[in-house]
């Protein structure tokens, strides 16, 4: 059964009487344990897609199912609280919190249900990618970018959801860290049975992902 | 880590955000404070000096009430109808009434009786000198009579004066007018007289002479003579002193005062009444103006020329002036409203406070100032520290775009803008607390020396007249030294508990208003634009 589910999505900009579309009837089904990427070209409509399934937009035609349930009517704040946890390309942590603040933010943040013990919680997750405990209780922005991007991942996983939808986590990063990024997101779906969902340009990332779609000019290529 | 830990990191971890924040509020917050605390001591003068000039009232013609003046000029006899023992007994009724007595006064140039002058003869006391070589300070001779009608005496029961020997009168001496005197201890002592000495009240006609007429000379003058058992002395009470000399003092240095009191002060002639008064009955005073009047009407009569019969039957009628003691002084304007139907024509309740306002000018105006600057400095602090708010929180998009893509609520978000704010606000103010007090001492201080000097220098009269209570005889002078005795910049918890309101409630709406943004912000575009 798929978790989320996107069915004849449209996203346009009206420009006059003209509809400039972005997404044009792009329905997708995402399963748990699956890593998938979107690819495409720059204004392809990957991002916005993100958005969509974010629930940090609506579409203007169409809709999204997360089980099967339209995600306007779980409410979109109550979505992307307890249903999907996203990582953004800039990592966008809050930059006076340590690394095990920003975890600990999106715990507080979800109604999902989580171990009485959230700090140690907290700490092993960081651990699980790669962050020590010292670097853990330092200020976000003294520590490197692609820490940056692991503690983002780490803050996506602390609210215990099982999607995970990704904004080019790598377009910041080496080809190094790239790789061990997607070697996260590969484990984080086989071994956490999460739905991952990485939105990337990288084709070396979208021949790691398990599906891949593209996009083109808004409509859904099969790959 | 929720919105309440997320407040207080960011006010400690950011802290040259909170610093700005801090600066703004608090130079606000000194403004704030040092009107609210100039208005609260405004405020606090009106009630400490309305309190010390009594809850004191009179009914009689406001003289100074210039189209009352012009309404007298034409008033014809038919048109005048007296203040009336029975009025005054209806008006004495009021559930607002204390205490009340009402009095025929009058009073007389002796040439028996020595006044005592507080002045000379205090200097005299002091130096162990003798009169022939003090010099005259107060020139006055004119000594007043009052009547009384309550024989415990109103002014023993306003605190005026206090009993020193004898007695006062008897609910008999008040009812047949018995010709018995109480006199104040210094007068006794003025002229060689005891408790139980006889007295005679010469009521002469020196000072009706023509001064411009040669052929008038004093052994010319008449008296009419009466005389008066003294069956009491009274000191005049130590207060009433304090305080004339306090207002005396400032009064004396005003040139205002000068020209309004050519020859000497008016404080002096205050001083010289409280010690020259004579008490006596009513029906006594009246019994014995009459005879005077007949006196005169029989030795000059060209001073009665043309007076008509009306006029000479309203002249033998006695004239009281009434005085009534309030329960509060919160009760005045009531017992007014009240009295004003029984009132004969062109009368009207004159109370001890009245003239506050006059005296009082610099402070109303003080307070007015006060009151305009809170308004303005509450609407600014909230413009400005909206603005602050805002410029910090687009400079913070980002961030509370994150909060809001976490599935954070907009409550929890605004929420931890308003704790950072409050948290901030809060030392801010309570230094500003603090500090603003010695802003608000300065800033009347400043503005009270500038103004008393416009006041002399301008000419206005309204910094150093004397009240009407001392023109009412309530035994306490109020004027503006006097006010500005009373008039403390000081804490209290009224002060703290208003500012602290005043302050916190803008620092709220400014938060209230700059949380219009976070509904506004989109974290799609914020976070994947």
């Amino acid at each position: 059964m798929s978790i989320i589910e996107t069915k004849k999505l449209n996203y346009y900009y009206q420009d006059g009487d003209m509809q400039r579309y972005i997404l044009r009837d792009v329905s997708i089904s995402f399963e748990k344990g699956q890593f998938y990427t979107i690819v495409g070209e720059s204004g392809s409509g990957k991002t916005t897609f993100l958005a969509m399934v974010a629930g940090l937009d609506v579409p203007k035609e169409g809709q999204v199912l997360f089980e099967e349930t339209d995600i306007q009517t779980i409410g979109l704040e109550n979505y992307r609280r307890n249903k999907i946890s996203i990582v953004f390309q800039n990592n966008n942590l809050v930059p006076y919190l340590t690394a095990i603040e920003n975890v600990l933010v999106a715990m507080a943040i979800t109604d999902n249900t989580l171990p009485d013990d959230q700090k140690t919680v907290a700490y092993n997750l960081l651990d699980y990618i790669g962050i020590t405990r010292e670097k853990a209780d330092r200020l976000v922005s003294e520590l490197s970018g692609g820490e940056q991007q692991r503690i983002a991942i780490a803050r996506a996983l602390a609210t215990n959801s099982d999607v995970i939808l990704a904004d080019e986590p790598t377009g910041n990063l080496d080809e190094e860290r790239e790789g061990e990024i997607v070697e996260i997101f590969k484990r984080l779906a086989h071994d956490n049975q999460k739905a991952v969902i990485v939105v990337t340009h990288s084709q070396e990332v979208a021949e790691k992902s398990d599906v891949t779609y593209r996009l083109k000019k808004g409509n859904l290529i099969n790959e | 880590m929720n919105f309440f830990n997320r407040a207080i990191r960011s006010v400690t971890r950011q802290k040259s955000k909170s610093l700005i924040l801090f600066a703004v509020i608090f130079v606000l917050g000194n403004i704030l404070a040092g009107s609210v605390i100039i208005q609260q001591s405004t405020q606090n003068v009106e009630k400490t000096t309305k309190e010390q000039m009594g809850a004191i009232a009179t009914v009689g013609i406001d003289w100074s009430d210039t189209k009352r003046q012009k309404e007298m000029e034409s008033m014809t006899n038919a048109d005048y109808s007296a203040l009336t023992e029975k009025i005054i007994q209806k008006i004495a009724a009021s559930p607002y009434v204390k205490n009340y007595d009402y009095s025929e006064q009058t009073g007389f140039e002796s040439k028996l009786l020595k006044p005592y002058d507080p002045v000379a003869d205090k200097k005299a006391e002091d130096k162990k000198l003798t009169d022939n070589e003090v010099d005259g300070g107060f020139s006055n001779t004119y000594m007043p009579i009052r009547g009384v009608q309550d024989p415990k005496m109103m002014d023993i029961a306003l605190g005026k004066i206090k009993l020193a020997e004898g007695s006062v009168f008897t609910a008999d001496d008040v009812k047949k007018g018995t010709n018995v005197v109480l006199i104040s201890k210094k007068f006794a002592d003025k002229n060689g007289f005891h408790v139980g000495d006889e007295m005679t009240i010469d009521q002469s006609t020196q000072g009706l002479d023509d001064a411009d007429n040669a052929e008038s000379q004093p052994e010319n003058t008449k008296s009419f003579d009466t005389k008066v058992k003294i069956i009491g002395t009274y000191d005049v009470l130590e207060a009433v002193q304090k305080k004339s000399g306090q207002s005396g003092k400032a009064s004396s240095d005003s040139v205002v005062y000068a020209a309004a009191f050519p020859g000497g002060s008016g404080q002096e002639a205050f001083d010289f009444d409280n010690y020259n008064t004579i008490y006596m009955p009513n029906k006594a005073v009246h019994q014995m103006t009459q005879g005077f009047r007949q006196m005169l009407m029989a030795d000059y009569p060209e001073m009665m020329a043309g007076m008509s019969v009306e006029d000479a039957e309203a002249a033998s009628k006695p004239y009281y002036t009434p005085i009534f003691q309030l329960k509060s002084v919160d009760d005045l304007e009531k017992f007014k409203a009240d009295t004003k139907p029984m009132l004969p024509k062109f009368f009207s309740v004159m109370a001890s406070i009245d003239e506050f306002d006059n005296i009082a000018g610099q402070f109303n105006k003080l307070s007015k100032i006060a009151k305009a600057v809170i308004i303005a400095a509450v609407l600014l602090s909230i413009v400005l520290i909206l603005l602050v708010i805002l410029l910090f929180m687009r400079d913070r998009k980002r961030e509370l775009g994150i909060y809001l893509s976490l599935g954070d609520k907009k409550s929890n978000v605004i929420l931890q803008i308003m704790v950072e704010v409050l948290t901030v606000a809060i030392i801010a103010l309570v230094i500003s607390l603090i500090t603003g007090k010695f802003l608000g001492s300065f800033a009347s201080e400043a503005f009270l020396s500038s103004d008393n000097s416009e006041s002399v220098n301008g000419g206005m009269m309204s910094g150093s007249m004397m009240s009407s209570s001392a023109m009412f005889s309530t035994g306490v002078a109020v004027d503006a030294t006097t006010i500005a005795a009373n008039y403390a910049v000081s804490f209290t918890p009224f002060y703290i508990v208003t500012y602290l309101l005043a302050g916190l409630g803008t620092v709220i709406v400014s938060v209230l208003l700059s949380t219009l943004y976070i509904f506004k912000l989109k974290p799609k575009k914020i976070l994947l634009g």
